[in-house]
């Protein structure tokens, strides 16, 4: 699965989404990449969440 | 079973727990308060030392989310056989690193009964490097993971049942180690040793830590912040890994249930700083309806509270974990805790 990839930093912002945190998280990390190694909801600016974390990419997208 | 999880999530300048096993006492605390602790390596590696409560669970934070998050139990291991896999950079580092790796397992082997399997290298360097994140949390990048997964392969094929790893982790942002030893900012390297554990537990299936290959240097070590000064002790900080890998629990799914199992739902409440509930480990319980107690004096980086999130309800926060344990013992009791408190609240007509 890993095989000529890397793992990289990401950081990820969204609007906070209604209903149930977990599954909407989730669902916007899918949308956005590859499942990531590592995440957390890092800050809360306003309406927005940033998330940061780590996760395989492709080194051609550096 | 009264169960509790103790979560300091690892790269967030923790007060308490952001440094080198300092939240060890805490952990005694709160295992003092329940059946079973269950924690991970941030909240007890302390280098050379490592000072496990007898009741506590040491589970790699990959692994305790998932746990957390799914139908599957954590079962307890008698004994692991550990591969220790070293970054092959350690052949470009002064001479003396490698054999102050050995000389360190060697004497965990021997005083501790440890059983390995032995060492080996990766075929090249991992290219590990840190990054701090926006927030300030700390993060880092790996060029070679498949180097890193290849390792483990070949360590689990020699009869390893958990892995030791040791990475080079590059250099570290300017200033940081200064105000590290000051007792101050983040510690640079967590999140990215968070990622290699996190990456060999998804992919092989097996528990994994991950300690610092450090430079060996024989120079003296300046006298540092309290909070740190385990990892000054020595020239590697393996110790604390391999006696926290030995007895790490399985992740079981399926099949037949054994006596000693912990399943999530058996979690009474999950201890963590108040500014880190953004986590899935802590999503993850909070939407199982257990208890969130969100401790305050445990200041971080982040401010990712109960009121940020807008989680109303099923989070009780404290003060201080002297006022967590009291809650757990309240729990443990069967007493409403809110009971202990003033001014009492009369009933509402629902």
């Amino acid at each position: 699965m890993l095989v000529a990839m890397q793992i990289e930093h990401f950081t990820l912002r969204l609007r906070r989404p209604p209903g149930a945190l977990l599954p909407a998280l989730t669902r916007a990390l899918a949308a956005d990449g590859p499942a990531p190694l590592r995440w957390a909801v890092t800050a809360v600016d306003g309406d927005d969440l940033v998330i940061e974390g780590a996760r395989a990419c492709s080194p051609s997208s550096t | 079973m009264f169960a509790v999880v103790h979560l300091i999530p690892t790269g967030v300048g923790a007060a308490i727990g952001g440094f080198a096993g300092d939240a060890t006492p805490v952990a005694h605390v709160l295992a003092g308060v329940c059946d079973r602790l269950i924690t991970h390596p941030n909240a007890l590696n302390a280098a050379n030392l490592f000072a496990k409560p007898a009741n506590a669970w040491y589970v790699e934070g990959g692994m305790l989310d998932s746990w957390l998050a799914g139908d599957v139990a954590l079962r307890p291991v008698r004994a692991h056989r550990i591969g220790l896999l070293i970054d092959r950079a350690v052949e470009a580092m002064p001479t003396g690193t490698l054999e102050a790796v050995l000389n360190a397992a060697n004497a965990v082997r021997a005083v501790h009964g440890i059983e390995m399997v032995g060492y080996h290298l990766t075929d090249r360097p991992l290219g590990c490097r840190i990054r701090m994140g926006e927030t300030g949390v700390s993060s880092g990048e790996v060029a070679e993971p498949e180097a890193l997964l290849a390792a483990g392969r070949h360590l689990l094929a020699r009869g390893a049942t958990a892995i030791a790893v040791l990475a080079d982790l590059g250099e570290l942002p300017a200033g940081m180690e200064e105000a590290y030893q000051a007792g101050q900012g983040v510690d640079p390297i967590g999140g990215l040793e968070a990622i290699l554990s996190h990456m060999l537990v998804a992919e092989l299936g097996v528990p994994a830590a991950h300690a610092p290959l450090m430079a060996f240097d024989p120079a003296p070590s300046p006298v540092v912040d309290p909070r740190a000064a385990a990892e000054y002790l020595g020239h590697t900080y393996l110790p604390c890994i391999l006696q926290g890998l030995a007895s790490h629990p399985t992740l079981v799914g399926g099949g037949r249930p054994r006596a000693g199992d912990v399943w999530p739902d058996e979690v009474a409440a999950v201890v963590l700083p108040a500014g880190c509930l953004g986590g899935p480990g802590a999503l993850a319980a909070h939407a199982r309806g257990i208890p969130l107690i969100a401790v305050r004096e445990n200041a971080t980086v982040g401010s990712v509270t109960a009121a940020a999130l807008g989680l109303s309800a099923g989070v009780i926060e404290v003060a201080n974990y002297l006022e967590a344990a009291g809650v757990l013992a309240a729990m443990r009791a069967g007493v409403d805790w809110r009971a202990c408190r003033r001014p009492s609240v009369a009933l509402e007509a629902l």
